[in-house]
């Protein structure tokens, strides 16, 4: 490489370059997540001088008991999102498995157990049928799921009747949401909030297929360059199918748990998280176009993003300037990757 | 060095990382003639039109323009001084009408606002100098390969084109459209615009062209009259030194080697593209196919590996009847595949170790699981053992050299334990001292009893690697050579024509 870097002529570019690459080495520290990292001290810092309430154990670990939800909707978006493919259902699929499991536990007053596989059921159906629309009907991901976000949201209505789940005038006497999944969501162990460990166990599910599996290998090879993982014997359509299957899987597993820290369920509820989640997986320095990206780094993008809205609030600016900041920190850390990339492209090639 | 040249190019060199793709290049055309520029592969011809063009910026060097110096590496500043250039990938915007594309970025307008009709109006002129037939508001899109190579060439008309530059105009045409294309070339060079012809097709050139310069190696042969060359004297021109080339034969002499029959096939094929074709591999085998561009090789190759499933015949593999629908079935049968581009089998995000072991995930993990430790001791054995230069396992593989990516890829199909390798123009793009390597390595591989199927476009890599020589034209195979059959006698055959 320092071979091919002393062929580029000028001594400016040279210069340059070498600037470049000093601020690359950062960015490029711990296997690209350097940006991240770098975005989530610095807001650590300047947060912490501004309110010492900030730093507290009890505010981190409520920043993420609230954005929980949010995180294992966005271990399922960063898979499928490495595979070059995009998720907008994710969402909407959480709401209604919310829905389906609060509808057959507390209104058809079936076990808990049954309502919790309902639910899951009703997720993976939806993955399956993205995957399905999208390998078998070749309908790019980014219309197949936005279908599929506006029609889930309506099988949602359909499913709890427009009305939140439980509707208090068919009720099973005394049922909300399954106990297990209100302990999980709402309930913690000497202090840990049982939400965060379910979350987290969903990013080791994530990381684990990403590592460890051929299914993850063949994820990021699908989405690194379809054509060579073709050639290389790996079955696309199979390996995408799987990807939506289990991103489907995750956003009712987050529904479900939003369910039950609401103790209730609507066809409304995680309105809008789809983006979110692309966000943060985009912040945690996941390729937007496919082939790369990690768990870990998903986790430290919604960590900054919860960090965000939280330091803000604590801060008292008001939920517009919030939201203003939001954005503009999503394209800072965004173009910081895209400047890392393009660095290192020019000193490889 | 005539003085009155209306383009000269003067010592122009040009080197890309590992590759000396032009070095000390002089080159003068007049106006009125049609000046062809002939290569192998990589003798430089597509840099030296591309630094015309002002695409390509030279290192050393300059251009000149009835003698004024041209400021290189602008292609817009070429255009404006009259150098059109029409490259194999159009550029045509398929959506867009005829008119539209011919005219792109000089609409015509009315009351300010861009007038589609004066437009398409504006450019049935250019239309009628290249005698194109079509109505200038047809969208691109239904025209065919030939009209919208001649669309190209209209377009590049409407800037008053001085310079025209055609890259391989033929490549994607049949007989009677080269002969139109040809008649076009004609009565542009009666107007007096100089006409650059790059191709390595022999006996269009000497059609066509007044004037032909032969590149090898990125230095200028000779320049020769069209009237005074022959075929065969352009072909020693093009190939140089290696006329005198001593075919490699990987026999070792021994009569008890094992030469059963690997691959047998009939009437093989997925017509019309790629003819029904009969072939036999042998065990330890290298089966080099050599075929012009659009010759069927590469299609060939992918239909074998089950990219492009055969529709026709049948295929016998390690003599058991298979049918390969896709490359895993191809992988699974014992075949492994590098395709022309490079950049199609790598995934260049990924390590050097995670490349190579790609597909043998079946092999070495177990279950849904990956076999990390397996991969990397794999990895790491046949980056030993082909030499593969990088800093680890780990490195991603878009940070190796071309011939290092290469390496990386043959290293993929040996981890797999294939039998037989479909090698496709494997050293494209591969400078010298790597590709050395590389045939080196594939020659080691038949001698271990691997069986190859290796397709170029270049005689000498045909004659030195090959056992025989396939020659392929028109999507069938239409000869079977020896090594030390002369390079007429295999250029010939690939033209289709007789001489």
């Amino acid at each position: 490489m320092s071979e091919l870097s002393s062929r580029v002529p000028g001594t400016v570019a040279r210069a340059k370059q070498r600037a470049g690459q000093t601020g690359v080495r950062i960015l490029d520290g711990a296997g690209g997540l350097g940006g991240a990292i770098v975005i989530l001290v610095l807001l650590m810092l300047v947060f912490s001088v501004l309110s010492p309430a900030f730093l507290s154990t009890d505010n981190l670990l409520n920043v993420l008991r609230q954005h929980s939800v949010l995180l294992i909707l966005a271990v399922g978006q960063t898979l499928v999102i490495i595979s070059r493919g995009i998720d907008l259902s994710v969402a909407a699929t959480a709401a209604l498995a919310g829905s389906v499991m609060g509808v057959t536990y507390a209104h058809f007053g079936l076990p808990q157990g049954i309502a919790i596989l309902f639910g899951l059921l009703s997720g993976f159906a939806v993955g399956a049928f993205n995957g399905w629309v999208i390998t078998r009907w070749n309908v790019p991901d980014i219309i197949a799921t936005l279908g599929m976000l506006t029609a889930i949201r309506g099988v949602a209505l359909l499913v709890t009747g427009g009305q939140p789940v439980p509707d208090f005038t068919e009720v099973v006497e005394g049922r909300r949401m399954p106990p297990v999944i209100t302990t999980l969501a709402a309930g913690s162990y000497y202090g840990v909030p049982l939400i965060i460990v379910v979350a987290l166990l969903c990013c080791g599910i994530g990381a684990f297929i990403l590592g460890r599996t051929k299914l993850g290998r063949s994820i990021v090879a699908v989405g690194g360059n379809r054509e060579a993982a073709h050639v290389s014997g790996i079955n696309v359509d199979k390996t995408k199918f799987l990807v939506y299957l289990t991103s489907g899987g995750l956003a009712a597993i987050g529904g479900m748990m939003l369910s039950g820290r609401l103790a209730s369920a609507n066809a409304h509820m995680a309105n809008l998280m789809e983006l979110s989640t692309i966000a943060a997986v985009v912040i945690g320095g996941t390729a937007l176009f496919g082939g790369e990206g990690r768990v870990s780094g998903t986790i430290i993008g919604v960590f900054i993003m919860g960090l965000l809205a939280n330091g803000l609030n604590i801060l008292g600016l008001s939920d517009f300037w919030q939201r203003v900041a939001t954005g503009l920190i999503i394209i800072v850390v965004v173009a910081l990757d895209q400047w890392r990339r393009r660095v290192a492209a020019r000193n490889t090639s | 060095m005539t003085s009155g040249s209306l383009l000269s190019l003067r010592d122009v060199s040009k080197a890309y990382p590992g590759v000396q793709a032009l070095a000390g290049v002089d080159l003068d055309i007049d106006a009125s003639e049609v000046h062809a520029l002939l290569g192998e592969n990589g003798a430089g011809k597509s840099t030296l039109m591309k630094i015309i063009a002002g695409s390509v910026k030279p290192d050393r060097g300059e251009l000149l323009l009835d003698g004024t110096p041209l400021p290189a590496g602008s292609p817009a500043r070429a255009r404006r001084h009259g150098i059109g250039a029409v490259y194999q990938e159009l550029s045509l915007i398929s959506t867009m009408s005829v008119g539209e594309n011919v005219l792109l970025g000089q609409w015509q307008r009315s009351r300010r606002m861009v007038d589609l009709r004066l437009t398409e109006e504006a450019a049935v002129p250019y239309l009628e100098r290249i005698g194109l037939d079509v109505s200038a508001a047809t969208p691109v899109r239904e025209l065919g390969v030939a009209e919208r190579q001649l669309v190209e060439i209209a377009k590049a008309l409407s800037f008053d084109v001085r310079v025209l530059l055609l890259d391989e105009p033929t490549s994607a045409l049949s007989e009677v459209e080269s002969r139109r294309l040809f008649d076009v070339i004609r009565d542009l060079v009666d107007d007096g615009v100089a006409v650059i012809y790059v191709s390595h097709r022999l006996p269009e050139i000497l059609e066509v062209a007044d004037q032909i310069t032969v590149l090898r190696d990125g230095e200028r042969v000779g320049q020769i009259s069209a009237a005074e060359a022959s075929e065969h004297q352009l072909a020693s021109m093009m190939i140089g030194r290696s006329v005198t080339e001593q075919p490699v034969s990987t026999d070792d002499g021994s009569p008890e080697r094992d030469t059963s029959v690997v691959l047998r096939a009939r009437q093989f094929g997925r017509p019309p593209r790629l003819k029904p074709l009969d072939l036999t591999l042998r065990k330890g085998e290298i089966a080099a196919v050599f075929g012009l561009v659009g010759a069927g090789r590469s299609r060939l190759a992918r239909t074998l590996f089950g990219i492009e499933p055969a529709s026709a015949g049948e295929l016998e593999l390690f003599g058991r009847r298979v049918e390969l629908r896709s490359p895993a079935d191809a992988i699974a049968a014992g075949i492994g595949y590098v395709g022309e581009d490079r950049s199609a089998g790598l995934i260049s995000a990924m390590t050097v170790g995670e490349n190579i072991t790609l597909a043998s995930m079946p092999r070495t993990g177990r279950g849904p699981l990956l076999g990390l430790d397996d991969e990397k001791a794999l990895a790491e054995q046949y980056i030993k053992e082909l030499n593969i230069r990088t800093p680890s396992v780990h490195t991603r593989v878009g940070a190796l050299s071309g011939g290092n990516q290469q390496k990386v890829l043959l290293a993929r199909w040996l981890c797999t334990g294939a039998r037989l390798l479909l090698l496709d123009d494997p050293v494209r793009g591969v400078d010298v001292g790597a590709k050395e390597e590389v045939f080196r390595l594939v020659r080691e591989l038949a001698t271990a009893g691997v069986t190859i199927l290796y397709i170029t476009s270049e005689i000498r890599e045909a004659r030195t690697l090959g056992d025989r020589i396939l020659v392929m034209a028109d999507g069938s195979i239409v000869d079977e050579l020896s090594p030390d059959a002369s390079d007429d006698r295999v250029m010939t055959a690939a033209g289709g024509v007789d001489v």
